[in-house]
């Protein structure tokens, strides 16, 4: 039934109570209404009665007045008398009043109105025009005629009484007719009030009537019903009519009822059916009673072995529980002990009731029962037959009937064997050893992990007396960053103790401010990668100890993942001293360098400073030299790094201390040391800086190198400039001394020789000879002047653009006089090569020394030849001849100034040996090379390579300079 | 008209070498031994052109000419310089320090007269 329908037969049975209650209510208000309209009607009747009456009283009333006033009158009249005048004095007075209170009285009819006011106009009248006059003239005596004034009195009281008896009738005809009208109203208001009542009872009836019906005989009905059904009549069904509600309760009951039966008839199978089973379940009652004790003893195994964790105990506490639960007299357990490894045998771990001493200390695999047992994995049951029967196994106090070997196994490694015995014959039953092959499986769960225990333990306890005795610091850290590590050697370096350092987070107890960003992003991408190329990998940082001092570190991190959450293991290795060592290993070559390439001191002198302060982080440097005279400190150089800035060191305190003291000196932002060389202070070099860290050991021998190493560098740059001026003030005087005499010899010869045909032949020959000679000798000093620029790394190019063919062609024709004069064949090939940068006048210098030389050496009727041409980028001068050759064994040294091959000198052939040395020297210079090929006899062949591509950059040509003059 | 010749030159020998062709060749010669002699007859005498040697007592060579360049009296007269060195710097401190010309030691006698008048037609 949904339920919808029951809301809708719901209200079906209300509205019909409800339009039923409605309906009543109408009808009894409509019945008292009809009554109350009665009531009404018949009050107003009663009020018209009452007011009729009141009318007439007052008439009556009035009319004896009217009577005590005509009495009055005529009895003063006939007796004159005052006594009969006091009924009229007390009517005269209540008479008037009485008159208009009929006039109010009598509204309803308008002729009763009109006689009320007659009569009242009547009396008034009567008074005032008639009685009172005529007593007034009674009292003064001046009435003539009594009797018609009794005439007179009786006529006017006569007239009001037949208006009085008018309306009194009439008066008394209207009361009459009011009082039947009131009780013809009283009539039907009780009539109206009888029916509404008998009309209102019927009505009540007839509802209470309809209502017993709509609603109550239906569920009586059902009550009925349910009543049977309680009696366990399940077929009893009701009537499904009636109102909706009443239909929809009896389907329902019906349901239920049809519900019930077939439920009842589910049960009665059901029931059958659980009666079969009871019996099954007594069995199996009884069966799980027998493995319940199993399972205790299971239980009770179970918890021995939780009990112990450490290896030994456990193996007793198995062996002896195992005892009890096989009923053995006696045991022993075999067990990889921690140090054995897997397939080596076991060890005895435990024995009950024998002597551990008789037992042997392990069992190996396949040795004697317990060993095949082992060995083979399989549970091994003996029975001996005879008591006396002594099994060496067991010790041979012990005769054993029954014995039983049970490998201990976890999956299918073997751990050990469990040995049992019992003395009386009496054999291992088959469950007995299924119960046992069960428990020696958890025990051997429960060894293998003691084992393992211990094994970890000892791993821990190895694990922390290598961290301990480690000669790096060691910090774990945890993924969340606290510290959980820190051995002995971490509170040596970083100054806290293991109990304030664990626990803390790492970042915040060493890393720099500045670094910890970086940390915290390292360890998040390493987190959430699992892992980073900087792992394993030894790497620098900083790292701040307790003190607050910043200290380079290399560390080694290890990351371990352990139960899903990673530990960071970190070496840590104090690197200050190797840091510090690399510093000055670097100034050291820094200052290596600059000596190294430095062109002059001047050019030394700031350099140096950079070195040492650049290096060493020193800011600012000052360089002072020791004037010898007059020992004060003189501002040589200064220095500062790019970013530096502050005040200069002055010439005194520190660096005046270090003269004193012949050693570095330093206060808080300052460092000098002097500069000396074999014991002589020549200067002194200071360094300013924010903060002077004191020098170390290392660093003072630093200094110290530095200050000898400086010192011997700038004295032997100045024996060099002294040795160098020295030289050329001998070079200028030798120039001058030398050229002088010439000059005067040469340039008065050549007057004497302006006109020869002047001189006798003879004195013209000699004079030839003189002139010959003065100029071998002017260009014997020029050469060695050359040379000694040469050596002194003067030598000065002026770079042009050289035509090399035109060279060699210049020089072949300026000496082939002297070729012809030998008759020498001459030859020379020249190909046409691009120019090259080069100075003309000493590559024709060359070119002339070997041509010369080829001449020189070569006999009369020999060959030399020249030949120029490219190779591989390169212009290459050959000058070969036929001359007498230079030994093997001279030719290495033929290039050094005044050497001279022995077959030059053993010929007498003229010449100093200088010519090679300088012809080497400026080919060198063009970078080039020069190389000779000879054989004694045989001839020489000179090769000179100069590049064809070098840039024209040696020296630019100063103004009006020509060189070298070496001969005219 | 005569031109008028210094000459100085520490070395006798030399000095006359230097004489003899420009006496020769019509020129009027001053002749003097060391440098402050030099000066003064420069100043007083204001010969057209002076052939200077470097090497002097005293005063050298190149003084000389520094010191007549900066006299307004001599500051135009031509100056040859003559030196024995060989050394290219004593050519450039020649021209720095105001020589017209540079002859090097030795030197063709032949060719003085020559080089003294091509001085003297450039400062005309």
């Amino acid at each position: 039934v949904s339920s919808r329908a029951a809301g809708g037969a719901l209200v079906g049975l209300l509205g019909r109570i409800l339009s039923a209650t409605v309906l009543l209510a109408v009808v009894v208000g409509v019945i008292f209404a009809v009554l109350l309209v009665a009531i009404s009607e018949l009050r107003d009747s009663a009020a018209d009665v009452r007011r009729s009456s009141e009318v007439l009283a007052s008439a009556n009333a009035l009319q004896r007045r009217v009577v005590d006033l005509e009495t009055g009158v005529r009895g003063y009249l006939i007796t004159r008398e005052r006594r009969f005048l006091e009924p009229f004095d007390a009517a005269r007075a209540s008479a008037p009043p009485q008159a208009r209170q009929l006039v109010m009285l009598a509204p309803e009819d308008s002729m009763q109105r009109a006689r009320a006011a007659s009569l009242r106009a009547d009396l008034d009248g009567y008074l005032s025009d008639f009685a009172l006059p005529v007593i007034r003239r009674i009292e003064r005596g001046r009435l003539r005629s009594p009797e018609t004034v009794v005439n007179e009195d009786k006529r006017r009281v006569d007239g009001m009484r037949a208006i009085f008896g008018r309306f009194i009738g009439v008066q008394e005809g209207i009361a009459e007719r009011r009082r039947s009208e009131a009780e013809d109203n009283a009539r039907a208001a009780v009539v109206v009030g009888i029916v509404g009542l008998v009309a209102s009872v019927l009505l009540v009836l007839a509802f209470a009537g309809y209502l017993s019906r709509a609603a109550v005989s239906p569920i009586r009905r059902v009550v009925a019903g349910a009543r049977r059904l309680a009696t366990g009549d399940l077929s009893s069904r009701v009537q499904e009519s009636g109102s909706a509600e009443a239909a929809e309760l009896g389907r329902s009951f019906n349901a239920m009822a049809g519900a019930l039966e077939s439920g009842r008839d589910e049960l009665e199978t059901q029931n059958a059916e659980l009666e079969a089973q009871q019996s099954e379940l007594e069995h199996t009652v009884e069966a799980l009673a027998g493995e319940k004790t199993q399972i205790e003893v299971l239980h009770r195994f179970g918890q021995r072995l939780t009990d112990e964790v450490q290896l030994e105990p456990l193996a007793k506490s198995v062996l002896s529980a195992l005892c009890e639960v096989a009923r053995a007299d006696v045991g022993a357990l075999y067990a990889r002990a921690r140090v054995e490894r897997a397939g080596d045998g076991a060890t005895l771990l435990a024995q009950r009731g024998l002597d551990p001493a008789r037992l042997p200390r392990r069992v190996r695999a396949g040795e004697g029962l317990a060993g095949r047992a082992l060995g083979e994995r399989r549970t091994l049951a003996v029975r001996h037959g005879g008591g006396d029967l002594r099994v060496p196994a067991w010790g041979d106090a012990v005769a054993a009937h029954a014995e039983v070997h049970v490998p201990l196994r976890q999956s299918d490694r073997h751990v050990g064997v469990v040995s049992l015995a019992r003395l009386a014959d009496d054999p291992f039953g088959v469950e007995e050893i299924e119960t046992l092959e069960i428990l020696t499986a958890q025990a051997a769960i429960a060894l293998s992990n003691a084992r393992a225990l211990q094994v970890a333990r000892h791993q821990a306890r190895q694990f922390r007396a290598v961290v301990d005795t480690a000669r790096d610091a060691f910090v774990a850290a945890d993924e969340d960053g606290r510290i959980v590590q820190w051995n002995p050697q971490a509170e040596a370096l970083l100054g806290w103790r293991r109990d304030e350092a664990v626990g803390r987070a790492w970042v915040e107890l060493l890393a720099p401010e500045r670094d910890r960003p970086g940390y915290e992003r390292w360890r998040e991408a390493f987190l959430a990668r699992g892992e980073d190329e900087t792992i394993d990998q030894p790497i620098e940082a900083t790292v701040v100890h307790r003190d607050g001092r910043e200290l380079p570190i290399e560390a080694l991190v290890s990351p371990l993942e352990s139960d899903g959450r990673w530990v960071f293991n970190v070496f840590v290795r104090d690197i200050s001293e190797r840091l510090r060592a690399l510093v000055y290993e670097r100034t050291q070559n820094a200052v290596n360098r600059v000596l190294a390439e430095a062109t002059s001191l001047e050019d030394a002198q700031p350099r140096l400073l950079e070195a040492v302060g650049g290096s060493l982080d020193w800011p600012q440097g000052v360089l002072w030299r020791l004037d010898d005279q007059s020992r004060e400190l003189r501002l040589v150089t200064t220095w500062s790094a790019g970013d530096a800035d502050g005040a200069e060191m002055p010439a005194q305190g520190l660096p005046l201390r270090a003269l004193d003291t012949e050693g570095p000196v330093w206060d808080e932002h300052a460092l000098a040391f002097p500069l000396a060389s074999d014991g002589r202070v020549l200067g002194v070099m200071g360094f300013t800086a924010q903060r002077v860290v004191a020098p170390d050991a290392p660093m003072l021998a630093l200094l110290r190198a530095l200050a000898r190493q400086i010192g011997q560098y700038v004295e032997r740059k100045e024996s060099e400039r002294e040795a160098e001026r020295l030289k050329d003030q001998f070079f200028a005087l030798v120039s001058h001394e030398l050229r002088t005499p010439l000059t005067s010899i040469i340039g008065y010869l050549e007057l004497v020789l302006e006109e020869p045909d002047d001189l006798p032949e003879r004195d013209r020959r000699f004079l030839a000879v003189v002139d010959r000679n003065a100029k071998r000798l002017l260009r014997l000093v020029g050469d060695l002047l050359f040379v000694a620029h040469v050596e002194a790394g003067r030598l000065a190019l002026e770079v042009g653009r050289v035509d090399l063919r035109a060279l060699t062609e210049e020089s072949v024709e300026a000496a082939r006089p002297r070729a012809q004069g030998k008759d020498l064949t001459f030859e020379v090939q020249a190909d046409d090569l691009p120019p090259i940068a080069g100075d003309r006048d000493r590559l024709a210098q060359v070119l002339d020394n070997l041509i010369g030389n080829a001449i020189k050496f070569t006999p009369d009727d020999g060959r030399v030849s020249v030949h120029l041409h490219e190779s591989a980028g390169e212009a290459v001068l050959e000058v070969q001849d036929t001359g007498v050759g230079i030994p093997t064994g001279e030719q290495s040294r033929l290039f050094e100034r005044f050497f001279r091959a022995s077959t030059a000198t053993d010929r007498a052939i003229p010449g100093v040996g200088l010519g090679l040395t300088i012809a080497k020297a400026i080919v060198e210079a063009h970078g080039g090379t020069i190389e000779v090929s000879s054989a004694e006899g045989a001839g020489t062949t000179f090769r000179v390579h100069v590049p064809l591509d070098r840039p024209a950059t040696i020296t630019a040509p100063s103004a009006g300079s020509t060189g070298y003059e070496l001969a005219s | 008209m005569t031109a008028t010749v210094l000459i100085a030159e520490d070395d006798e020998d030399i000095l006359d070498l230097v004489r003899f062709p420009l006496e020769r060749a019509g020129f009027a010669v001053l002749a003097c031994r060391d440098g402050e002699t030099a000066l003064r007859l420069g100043v007083d005498e204001r010969p057209d052109a002076a052939v200077l040697d470097v090497q002097m007592p005293r005063i050298d060579g190149l003084e000389v000419t520094r010191r007549l360049r900066a006299d307004t009296g001599t500051r135009d007269m031509a100056i040859l310089i003559l030196t024995a060195s060989v050394r290219e710097q004593e050519v450039v401190r020649a021209f720095e320090a105001g020589a017209d010309d540079f002859l090097r030691k030795p030197f063709r006698p032949q060719e003085l007269p020559e080089r003294v008048r091509v001085v003297l037609s450039s400062r005309s």
